[in-house]
């Protein structure tokens, strides 16, 4: 007999739960093993695609390097293939693909594994079951989703590293399509990935206890999903980015602005500045603007005239003019910093969402 | 002790009360059972004793005073819900397994396949393909392999037939005898109370109708049949639980208002069963006994 058996007192009760074959963590593998097996085998497909379209990429970054193909100005007859590639592909392609794809992930998780889970034992009738054992119902909540929501933390957290992984040669080529700020790849890193994943689950998991039924759950928790990952990706990110910024004069790039919206004078740049854009190198540019010798901000009138008077008459005209370019960034030191607050924030509102659940199940009838 | 006690408790859906100002008190050892039209509120009653659901008013404990569905509640109480709800994708001992580590601690396995062996119900079959009395019998297994000192069963005969019916009460009654468990189940089927049970509640409209026990109830109650024109002298003596009144004829069922109360002359007592006690109180929901013990109060 194992301690299952003989341990009554509650240690032994705790020890059981970890013993291999009669664990909480065999119950929920047991429970939804159905789910979890098409899950797994659909991330692991994603997975071992990132994998194999990662390695190809690093064979041409690899052969880049052997050939000297990164500098600015190598246009040999070598290079020319490989950086049409990268530059012009399939790479580019892939790497809108699989940001999607990334972004995807959470909201599957939730709809698929988060929102039947409880919803189901509601409909079943199981919950009459689950929740009358001897374990309780506070624990029993606890485990099953602490395990289940650690475990496509995990897997998110491996797709994320692979899929970072897989980008490094499209970013360390292209300027700005698969850069470590750009909202597509930040929100995908290991950390924001299975912050994301954590926080889909949880979504749905709550929207399964208080519907109750298993498709309007999944169809609420799709609809939430959704919005949280467009809010994240379209306007948060940017809102997170433009806090606390840094002001620097910049007049190399004012003198060729060729991205944002121009309002109020104030050119929106939400932009990342790499190897082909001069600025604060690796930092993140978030707004810019113009101001005369006198400190006056230009109007978007002003602006657009010496734009179009002056832009392409070499890169001195804005400081012969004696006006100025001021730029906001956030350092590229920052990075982690922001990759903490957008995790932390994400991970936080899944636990306030779990939190919310474990009391409806403490406090609900059956 | 007692297994179960109320106090002024009731569960209020919406607007509608399911269970009204309820005071129970079933001692412990016994098996009771709870008799009652539908909707009169047995689910509730035992959902609130589980800890399923909590009361909308009033209080409910178990085994001596642990408030329902607490975690030293929940570890003595076994519960078999309606509709026998099991996780019906699973194989049956794939269902042990999970049962018993819900349940680790008291969790009695070789009781377990002890009982599903003697009743023939292959381990490696899924829940959902069993028939509903094989299903009925998992269930009661995995609350009997919790060692549990009170079991409560909502409905458990339902899916069964006769024969099933019988092997069902007869492991119950054997537990209860064995292990000293405490039995609280709900039925429709009236004829069976009588062979098992040993202590009633009849609810009626969310409340309590009658409770006590079984001995008592059948020593103080009598059937009388006497001129019809006696009826109101019958009923100075006896409450008149049920009434059937012919031409010339009366019959009633009553119950005494005191241990030596004699039939009227005229009158002729028969003895009574439970099942016609039973069946007077549900014809006549607004009559009520409460000959048990007194409901204790809790503090």
């Amino acid at each position: 007999m194992t301690a299952l058996t003989s341990g009554v007192h509650p240690v032994g009760r705790w020890r059981s739960l970890r013993a291999p074959g009669t664990s909480m963590a065999w119950v929920v593998w047991r429970q939804h093993r159905g789910a979890l097996t098409w899950l797994g085998g659909l991330l692991l497909a994603f997975g071992v695609t990132m994998l194999v379209a990662g390695i190809q990429l690093h064979r041409i970054y690899a052969a880049e390097i052997r050939h000297g193909c990164l500098g600015a100005s190598a246009w040999s007859h070598a290079c020319r293939p490989l950086q049409n590639t990268i530059g012009l592909g399939w790479p580019q392609a892939y790497t809108n693909l699989v940001m999607l794809a990334m972004q995807a992930v959470p909201v599957i998780i939730g709809v698929f594994l988060g929102a039947p889970l409880l919803a189901r034992e509601y409909t079943a009738g199981t919950v009459r079951f689950a929740w009358t054992q001897g374990i309780g119902r506070t624990r029993w909540a606890v485990a099953t989703l602490g395990l289940l929501a650690a475990a496509m933390a995990a897997a998110a957290c491996l797709l994320g590293l692979v899929f970072q992984w897989s980008l490094l040669p499209v970013a360390a080529q292209t300027s700005r399509l698969a850069d470590r700020w750009e909202p597509g790849v930040f929100g995908s890193t290991p950390l924001t990935a299975a912050a994301a994943a954590v926080l889909a689950f949880a979504v749905g998991v709550l929207a399964g206890a208080l519907i109750r039924r298993v498709v309007p759950a999944m169809a609420v928790t799709a609809a939430v999903t959704i919005t949280v990952a467009n809010l994240t990706y379209n306007r948060l990110h940017y809102w997170l980015l433009g806090q606390g910024t840094e002001l620097a004069r910049d007049q190399a790039f004012g003198a060729a602005p060729n991205v944002g919206n121009l309002s109020g004078g104030v050119l929106t740049i939400h932009e990342t500045v790499g190897h082909a854009t001069p600025g604060p190198a690796g930092a993140w540019l978030d707004q810019g603007w113009y101001t005369s010798a006198s400190g006056q901000r230009l109007s978007d009138t002003a602006v657009n005239h010496l734009q179009n008077r002056y832009t392409g008459t070499g890169p001195e005209w804005l400081t012969r003019l004696h006006d100025t370019f001021w730029v906001t960034y956030q350092p590229g030191s920052r990075y982690w910093l922001f990759q903490l607050i957008l995790g932390g924030g994400t991970l936080l509102a899944a636990a306030l969402l779990a939190a919310a659940t474990i009391a409806l199940i403490r406090h609900r009838r059956a | 002790m007692n297994v179960i006690e109320t106090a002024g408790l009731g569960r209020r859906y919406l607007r509608t009360w399911a269970l009204r100002d309820c005071n129970l008190a079933i001692p412990a050892g016994r098996v009771a059972a709870l008799a009652g039209p539908n909707g009169a509120g047995k689910t509730t009653l035992m959902h609130l004793a589980v800890g399923l659901i909590a009361p909308t008013e009033g209080r409910v404990t178990v085994l001596g005073g642990r408030p329902a569905g607490s975690r030293e509640a929940l570890d003595r109480v076994a519960f078999v819900a309606q509709d026998v709800p099991l996780y019906r994708h699973l194989p049956v001992d794939d269902m042990l397994r999970l049962a018993r580590v819900l349940n680790a601690g008291r969790w009695d396995q070789s009781r377990a396949e002890r009982r599903l062996a003697a009743m023939n119900i292959p381990l490696r079959r899924k829940v959902g393909k069993l028939s509903g009395g094989q299903q009925a019998q998992v269930a009661l297994t995995i609350a009997l392999a919790r060692r549990p000192e009170f079991l409560v069963l909502d409905e458990p005969l339902a899916p069964l037939d006769p024969l099933a019916r019988h092997e069902f009460l007869a492991a119950v009654m054997e537990t209860a005898a064995e292990d000293g468990t405490s039995v609280l189940f709900s039925s429709h089927v009236i004829t069976e109370l009588e062979r098992v049970a040993d202590y009633l509640v009849v609810l009626a409209c969310g409340r309590v109708q009658v409770a006590g026990d079984v001995e008592d109830l059948v020593r103080s109650h009598q059937l009388l049949t006497g001129p019809a024109d006696g009826v109101a002298a019958a009923g100075d003596r006896f409450d008149v639980v049920h009434a059937q009144q012919g031409l010339a004829q009366a019959q009633l069922l009553v119950r005494q208002r005191t241990a030596s109360a004699q039939a009227p002359d005229g009158w002729q007592a028969h003895p009574v069963t439970l099942e016609e006690i039973v069946l007077a109180y549900l014809r006549e929901p607004e009559a009520s006994a409460l000959p048990g013990p007194e409901p204790a109060v809790i503090s």
